[in-house]
């Protein structure tokens, strides 16, 4: 499946409203099919390959997580769960996985995000993630939420219930090159 | 030219030129763990560039994608680069934005020493009326 290239600048991505949900089984070849399928969808609704090619990364990034570190052995789930939702100049990006109470997971998810927000901007989280992975090279990277947050941008929150979590990121529509 | 790959990913060695050791990595970079496949290949370009006194050369334009855990395996690398004294010059194409957000940030590591530079290859189109 070809991914689109960007030719000129396109128009600012109309309002819309779709949802899209899909059970996927936690393999890892599913991440790329889904990143070019998300992506090729949104460069149709949408017309705007950067937008698409981002929703693309933010829901690869966020499947990637859910396969490494969903317990698959012992959870509720054997399959995780995408959905994206488009209203009004926002794009959703969800996925849930099956995470045991306890999990450090569970803990490293919330302080990840919470340590995005203590920054004044998702580039200086970004920044000083990209200085902490060169100085602890044996230490976990935790690159991937902070990589969406600026890139996106999107803001992120994570849920965790019945033994599910459920970590969600939200990109706008327009407005998006501000951040670069 | 010799040609390693690694799933999705191929990177492209010439050693054609002199006192150069160029990489073109081409295709998605997209693999669980890419530090361990990419480590023994680092090794061995770095060996070779610090054995012909040479400088490495990377270039990412054909690059289609790469995942977070490619991003952090490019720091360290970047990291044990400058750490053994190895000239390094990264190319980028700005038209994606995915690459001009991860390599302009990653100038906080060319310290102006001429030991790491960061070059955007894209020619943009000239401006309108």
């Amino acid at each position: 499946m070809p991914e689109p290239r960007r030719s000129t600048v396109p128009p600012p991505a109309p309002p819309v409203t779709f949802h899209l949900e899909l059970p996927i089984e936690p393999q890892w070849q599913n991440v790329d099919l889904l990143r070019l399928a998300i992506l090729n969808c949104l460069h149709a609704v949408f017309g705007d390959p950067e937008l698409s090619e981002s929703v693309g990364i933010v829901t690869s990034e966020l499947l990637e997580n859910a396969i490494k570190y969903g317990d698959w052995a012992h959870g509720p789930a054997k399959f995780l769960v995408l959905s994206a939702r488009g209203s009004g100049n926002e794009v959703r990006v969800e996925v849930a996985s099956p995470v045991r109470d306890g999990s450090p997971h569970l803990a490293s998810i919330a302080a990840t995000i919470d340590w995005i927000r203590r920054f004044p901007t998702a580039r200086e989280a970004y920044v000083a993630r990209m200085r902490s992975i060169a100085e602890q090279p044996d230490g976990q990277s935790r690159m991937g939420l902070v990589r969406i947050a600026y890139e996106g941008p999107c803001n992120i929150d994570a849920v965790h219930d019945a033994g599910m979590m459920t970590v969600r990121a939200t990109i706008p529509t327009v407005g998006r090159d501000s951040v670069i | 030219m010799a040609s390693s790959v690694f799933g999705d990913l191929t990177i492209d060695v010439d050693d054609g030129q002199p006192g150069v050791l160029r990489l073109d990595w081409r295709g998605k970079s997209n693999h669980r763990q890419p530090d361990t496949v990419l480590a023994p290949f680092f090794a061995d370009v770095t060996s070779r560039a610090v054995s012909g006194q040479r400088a490495l050369e990377m270039h990412f334009e054909q690059l289609e994608f790469f995942n977070s855990s490619t991003i952090t395996a490019i720091i360290q690398y970047v990291k044990e680069l400058r750490d053994r004294k190895v000239k390094l010059t990264v190319s980028f194409d700005e038209r994606h934005r995915w690459q001009k957000i991860f390599f302009d940030a990653l100038c906080i590591f060319d310290k102006g020493d001429g030991l790491f530079t960061i070059r955007s290859s894209s020619i943009k189109p000239p401006a309108g009326p």
